[in-house]
Parts: structure tokens; sequence; C-alpha cells
């Protein structure tokens, strides 16, 4: 089917593909570079949904991000939402498939929502384990994304970005470094950003994500249901230096905005990628 | 796939299961002692943030689904009424469309919405025009196998209807008092006979959604009651005791209608 559908070039700075936008993005078909897709959203077969996301993979490059997969959960990978996946992926090729490095599901329940793990040695052979499996069934490296948290474990045993570097390493996956939750966490947990920011593993680096959150005045909440916030603009000028030239994609998912908002928010990225990057030359 | 649990997991799947029970079952007291407390919060105010941000994602994504039932009862009666389904049926997918099916059933028994009496055929109502929009097209296989079919397995065939047509009987005028509540609609709430029974075809034709009322003659009931009978699978044998000399017209015309799509030898 590759032949119907736009070259996968991932480059400058991407929007999330969101249903609000749907219509007007079919009929006007805006100069954006790439979208990033909610897969879990599109996995069943032979829904509108679907027949939309193929309409718009012929003129777009789209990667996919999901919440589903569960990477560091106890209970066996889930082989339906698997096996669901990788038809997705093989009809649509996305550039790359991300997730979280969290866990979403257990017991058989799904929570719907990225709980934390403990960072210890065993759970970074725990999920090791787990991402090799998941790459070696869907045929690709895995890109997995840090997320923001609220609360910390007694067992833990390293930093969070020690955790990242084990898991990345060992498990030879990729990095979507979101500069946001990056903020969020170190606000959270009164952290330095930078030192975990800095010790992120550059090479490994897909993508990066920004977004807004909310001030709940005893913590911060990754809602994305805002612009950006200046911090996190300023830590993203330190991510650019840090990381070099990656993909960039805004999240937008509450109280979602016009498109052109939307777009606004990916151009204000792009403009200062470029910047720190010409000065970096 | 290998197997995933082994002596260095117990700890984690011990705290993921202590966690699940403070997210759906409110006991915090074993996910709490995991957990790290400060200045700033304690330790069950952190879990706390995480078990309201559950109930958040999935109460707006059933508001989503059942916009009407929300516009009934108000925003803060139906996030305490999801939050009580939420904990009763959690989720077993990952796939927010295939969530709610349970919430009919749910409010069967929830005498707070006992009040508005056509409050749980809405739910059933939104859950089928959602279930409609979500489902695959059935693909329809080729109706000229059944001459295939010998005497013996005829009376073990049994038809299949299409997952993008939903049946739905009320008692009530489930599908103006819907309309009644879209933006820019000129019905009225106050101008609909709300106790008029009704029979409806909730379908998908393309991309859109919709909803035929089925007339009361004798005759259109009789086709209705036909194809209820089909959704249960009825065999063959059993369809033409029932329907006798007007079964070939009712399967010719579900057939041609796109209504029964299939047909399984059981």
């Amino acid at each position: 089917m590759s032949h119907q559908f736009s070259k996968n070039i991932i480059a400058g700075c991407g929007i999330g593909l969101r249903l609000d936008h749907f219509d007007e993005i079919e009929k006007t078909r805006p100069d954006i570079p790439w979208f990033e897709v909610l897969s879990d959203n599109y996995v069943l077969e032979g829904t509108s949904q679907r027949d939309y996301l193929n309409k718009i993979r012929k003129d777009y490059p789209v990667t996919f991000h999901g919440v589903g997969l569960s990477i560091g959960s106890t209970e066996p990978l889930n082989q339906n939402y698997l096996k669901r996946l990788k038809k997705l992926k093989d009809e649509v090729q996305p550039a790359w498939i991300s997730d979280h490095l969290c866990w979403t599901s257990a017991h058989g329940i799904v929570t719907h929502d990225l709980i934390p793990l403990p960072y210890t040695k065993n759970v970074v052979k725990h999920i090791v384990d787990r991402i090799l499996q998941v790459q070696d069934y869907l045929g690709e490296q895995l890109v997995i994304e840090n997320v923001s948290s609220y609360l910390q474990f007694k067992t833990t045993e390293m930093s969070e970005w020690e955790f990242i570097n084990e898991v990345t390493h060992q498990s030879d996956c990729r990095l979507l470094l979101d500069v946001n939750n990056i903020y969020v966490s170190a606000q959270n947990h009164n952290f330095d950003a930078e030192d975990y920011l800095f010790a992120m593993p550059a090479k490994r680096v897909a993508e990066i994500h920004l977004a807004g959150y909310e001030d709940r005045g005893t913590h911060l909440l990754d809602t994305h249901s805002r612009p950006v916030t200046k911090p996190v603009w300023e830590l993203f000028e330190k991510a650019v230096k840090h990381v070099g030239d990656v993909p960039v994609l805004i999240e937008w998912d509450n109280d979602i905005p016009s498109l052109d908002r939307v777009i606004k928010e990916s151009s204000k990225a792009k403009s200062i990628q470029q910047q720190v990057l010409s000065e970096s030359i | 796939m290998k197997a995933q649990s082994d002596t260095n997991t117990n700890d984690l799947e011990t705290l993921q299961n202590d966690f699940i029970n403070a997210f759906f079952n409110h006991d915090k007291s074993a996910a709490t002692k995991h957990v790290l407390g400060d200045d700033t919060l304690t330790a069950e105010q952190r879990l706390g943030i995480y078990s309201g941000s559950v109930h958040g994602i999935l109460t707006q994504a059933l508001g989503q689904t059942f916009p009407v039932c929300k516009s009934l009862v108000g925003d803060t009666f139906f996030d305490n009424m999801t939050k009580l389904f939420i904990d009763k049926y959690p989720p077993t997918t990952t796939v927010f469309a295939e969530y709610g099916n349970d919430l009919p059933l749910f409010l069967s028994t929830f005498d707070p919405v006992k009040d508005i009496p056509y409050f749980v055929d809405m739910a059933r109502f939104e859950w089928a025009r959602h279930a409609v929009y979500h489902n695959q097209n059935s693909q329809t296989i080729d109706f000229n196998k059944l001459a295939e079919v010998s005497e013996e397995q005829q009376a073990l065939l049994s038809f299949k209807l299409s997952k993008t047509l939903h049946l739905i009987h009320s008692d009530f005028r489930i599908d103006d008092i819907w309309f009644a509540h879209q933006e820019n609609s000129e019905l009225k709430l106050e101008d609909i006979d709300l106790e008029k029974a009704v029979k409806l075809f909730i379908w998908k034709d393309e991309d859109t959604i919709k909803i035929s009322l089925m007339s009361h003659t004798e005759e259109d009931s009789a086709y209705w009651d036909f194809l209820n009978v089909v959704s249960e699978e009825t065999t063959l044998g059993d369809l033409a005791e029932r329907f006798g000399e007007q079964l070939p017209e009712y399967l010719n015309q579900s057939i041609q209608s796109g209504w029964i799509r299939s047909f399984a030898i059981n």
C-alpha cells in the first residue's frame, strides 16, 4: 500500500491529530509537516475513524503514540492490543510507534492513565525484557516517553534519569523526550530539571513533546489543556541545544482550541528550534 | 511471548494491585504504604491525585459517549453517577470506544435516576449510536452459497445481523427527546409526547448514523419481531416455525436492505 501514501519523513514541528480538527484538515489540507496519531483510537478495524486516518495518511507523514501498551505492568503483554496495533501499523505505516515509560493496566483493569514506576534495578530488567518482546513482535525499535509524575515510591533506588538511561540502553529503544513532563516532575519532586535534561541520551531522542500544564497550587498537573508555559519554552531551548535537530510535537488534548491556535503554537516551537540551531552552527 | 512474573516482579505486582484497589475500591491503605509523603502533600494526597485523574479521564470519556444523559442530569450529577459506575465496572479494554456498554445496565438499578423514566432507555439509545458508529461495517457474504447447504445443515443454520444496525424498543419517544437536545434543534422537549412507545432502527450509512422509526402497523411490527429474533441467532428451523409463509419475504427484505449480512451453521 505504500505507493499511495506520502513519504514518511518526520521533520520539523508537527501537531497531534485530533477529532475536533478532522473536518478542517480534510477540507483545507493545512501546511503541517506531520501528525502524531493517538493509535489506541484507531485500532478498531473498518471504522469511520480508521478510514479517515487512511485518507490523512495519503497526504501527511504520521507517527503513532499510544498509552495501551502498559510496558511497566506485571500482567502479561496484552496480545489483543499488540495484534491490533501491528495490524494498524502495517496498514498505515507510521514512521515510528511510541508509548510511555509507566504502567496503565494491571489485574485485568485498564486505568487509561499513566502511573509511574519505582525506579529499581529489578524494574529496569522487567521493562527491558518487555520492550525487547514488543520490538521483536513489531519488528522495529520502540520509542518510549518519559512521563509526568505526582508521587515517588519508597523503594526507588535511582533517579528517573538514571532509570531512563538504563532502560533505553539495555533495550536499545529510542526516546520521546517530553520537555513539559520533565518540568512538571521537577517542580513536583523538587529536583533540577536541567540535571534531568542534560543526563538524557541525546542520540536516542527521536522526538520532543511540548504541552501545557495546570498549576493546582500544591502541584503541577500535566493536562495538555493550555499553551506551553514560559519556563517550559526556556527548557525547550536547552533541550534543542542538547539533542540537536529532532522533530517536535505540540500536544493539546483537553480544552482543544482551533486548529489555527495549535498550528501557531507549533510555529513558535519551530521558530525557537531554528533560532537555537542557527546559533549553534 | 514469555511468561511475565518472577520473583523480581512480585513487589511490583503487589504495588500495582494495591494501586488498582485504591483507584476502584477506594481502599488506599495498602497503596499509600508504597508512596513517599512530604511537607507539601501526604502520601495519601499524592495517591489521590492519580485516583482523581483516573476517574476524571473515564468520566470525561463517558460524557462524550452519553452527552444527552449528561445534559438530562447536569454535569455534577453525571460525574458523581459515573464515578460509581466506573468503580463497579472498571474498564478492561484499552480502547475508549469499547467502554460504557454496561452503563444502561448499571442505571437500571440506580435509584437516583428513577425520576426520569426514560433515562435508562436514553443511555441504551446513546450507546447504540456510539456502537454503530465505531463498529466495523460487516462484510456481506455471498448468499448464493445458501443453495449449497444440505437439508440437515439447514436446521442448524442461523443468520447474523449487521454490526452497524441496532434495534431499540422504548416505551418513550427517546428519538425525539434525543433530537430535542441537539444544538440548534427546533424540537422542544415540552412539545414531545414523551410516553409514546417507539421501535427504532439505528444504523450506519457510510459515515452517517441514521435513525428510522418503525411504524406501528401489524405488518411492520411482525418484521421488527423477526429482526429481533434473528439477532438472537435463532436457527432457520425455528424461524420457519415462528414466521411461516412470511419468512422468505422477510429474509429477502432484510438481505436486500443489508440488515442481514451473513449466515453460520452452528
